[in-house]
């Protein structure tokens, strides 16, 4: 069956629609949101477009498998959550998210590993303060595609305590190119406009700038 | 098979020898690997640590022409420009022959490395100044099959080609799991390095007459393992020897990255068949070079 053949295209959407969250009445479990539309990043609330990728600009919505409190979640498949940039809007302010940190890592990056090392006592300082830590793991020691294992290995490795993503695919490639890494975004939570950009692990900068953007009103 | 833990230690980390035998630090030798006692302490080992703040060099174009010690071009190589803050990928050509472009990026105290630990060895060379570099050809070092790699034991002699390693009875093994993620590839690999084709990642001046490129890359040993290298080149028996190792980590915990530090003294046999460490030992595995006294 489909909406052409029955010639009501608006009706027909709509049932199937309702059909297709509802389970129209069968046995069919409800269909997590994740297989619905945009992979789950569909959320009703997000910053409105136009969307860039460059300082000044707002992040698009992008959503990701991870984990998304390592420090308190099994390091597999089974604890795998969908971790969407939409989960950290807050326009409003009422979450307390004043800044992302959204950070590129790949496996080959050793500047990345080094970096990690140190993000957990930062989101112990600064996750109170608003700032919400984001890691996305795109490539293996071979280039390869990232694996749930290796996400895995990762957060064991740095005992993150941090969301922490998969990004097979890189869809933070409109960002950086995926020879280089890491990439650091801080975004206004707020209305999700990227504040800076940094290509490398530059924390004399990055920290600073989050400090500075903190203590702003 | 999933590991489960980040790292694999394959004994608890006892000595035999007391706390301070692994502890090192810039001004005081690093610990031998052997030694006899009653007591049984748990070692802690303490990276001297390496980092001195550097300005950063603005980088465009890194250029390096790969072949095997053969002369064969290497193609489809693994290579990056490193700095302590960024790393930037790039790969050989058909020819051997590598472009990395950088952008004007700025890097901490950059190095070009190439070899992927995988087949090859990972070698650092580290980069000058000047915004365009060419570094001319270098000799990218295969590793053994992973077949002919010797397992290591939790203590005791692991031989794999020219390279004995010697671990105490409790050392503590770290491997790399995020860059070996099978345990086939967790075995000893060594392969010689040509100096004489090798000078942009060991500088002539440091007089090393012998060096080799071991894996798996940035494995530790908690105390720090005694060394063991053929005498390939005929030195005198009781010749003393400096045993150095490369930084290619750009934690800079074991080694000035892309630099070279020595980590232990060696002497050769009074049969003239191996040098072996007499004091201090090696930490971690990068690349290693020997050099009469």
């Amino acid at each position: 069956m489909s909406c052409r053949s029955l010639r009501i295209k608006p009706w027909c959407a709509a049932l199937l629609s309702g059909c297709a969250l509802l389970g129209c009445g069968t046995n069919t479990p409800k269909i997590p949101p994740e297989l619905l539309g945009n992979g789950g990043c569909d959320s009703a609330s997000y910053a409105s477009g136009p969307f860039g990728t460059e300082e000044g600009d707002t992040l698009a919505n992008a959503c990701f498998k991870g984990f998304r409190n390592p420090a308190q979640s099994a390091h597999d498949e089974s604890a795998l959550e969908t971790i969407a940039f939409s989960d950290f809007y807050d326009p409003t302010g009422s979450r307390g998210q004043k800044l992302v940190l959204i950070d590129t890592a790949a496996i080959w990056c050793s500047a990345c590993r080094t970096e990690h090392e140190g993000l957990s006592a930062k989101n112990d300082s600064y996750g109170p303060k608003g700032v919400a830590i984001v890691g996305t793991l795109f490539q293996d020691a071979a280039r390869n595609p990232a694996t749930v294992r290796d996400l895995g290995t990762w957060v064991d490795t740095f005992h993150s305590n941090y969301a922490m993503a998969l990004d097979p695919d890189y869809q933070m490639g409109s960002y950086a190119s995926a020879e280089t890494a890491p990439l650091n975004l801080v975004v206004d939570a707020r209305t999700m406009k990227i504040e800076k950009k940094l290509l490398g692990d530059q924390a004399s900068v990055l920290w600073p700038f989050i400090d500075a953007a903190l203590s702003q009103p | 098979m999933p590991r489960p833990r980040p790292f694999l230690v394959l004994s608890a980390c006892v000595a035999l020898l007391g706390a301070s035998a692994c502890s090192s630090t810039k001004t005081t030798p690093l610990s031998g690997a052997g030694g006899t006692g009653s007591t049984v302490l748990p070692v802690t080992c303490t990276a001297p640590g390496y980092h001195v703040a550097t300005d950063a060099t603005r980088l465009d174009e890194v250029q390096a022409s790969l072949s095997d010690p053969s002369g064969a071009p290497v193609p489809q190589l693994l290579v990056q420009v490193c700095g302590l803050n960024l790393c930037i990928n790039g790969t050989t050509n058909a020819a051997g022959k590598t472009d990395v472009a950088l952008g004007s990026q700025l890097l901490e105290r950059p190095a070009f490395k190439y070899g992927d630990g995988f087949l090859f060895g990972k070698i650092a060379a580290l980069l000058g100044p000047a915004a365009k570099q060419d570094l001319g050809p270098l000799i990218a070092v295969p590793l053994a099959d992973y077949s002919q790699g010797a397992p290591f034991p939790s203590s005791g002699a692991v031989t794999q080609g020219d390279i004995t390693l010697t671990l105490a009875a409790g050392t503590q093994i770290n491997h790399d799991l995020l860059t070996y993620t099978d345990d086939s590839e967790l075995v000893l690999r060594s392969a010689p390095i040509p100096l004489e084709k090798s000078a942009a990642a060991a500088d002539p001046s440091l007089g090393f007459e012998l060096a080799y490129t071991l894996a798996p890359v940035s494995t530790t040993f908690c105390p720090a393992a005694a060394l063991s290298v053929k005498n390939t080149l005929g030195w005198a028996a009781a010749t003393a020897v400096d045993v150095f190792i490369q930084g290619l980590e750009v934690d800079e915990k074991w080694a000035p990255y892309g630099g070279w530090v020595k980590v232990a003294d060696a002497s050769v046999s009074a049969d003239g068949s191996v040098i072996t460490t007499t004091s201090g030992g090696i930490p971690i595995l990068s690349s290693i070079a020997l050099r009469r006294r």
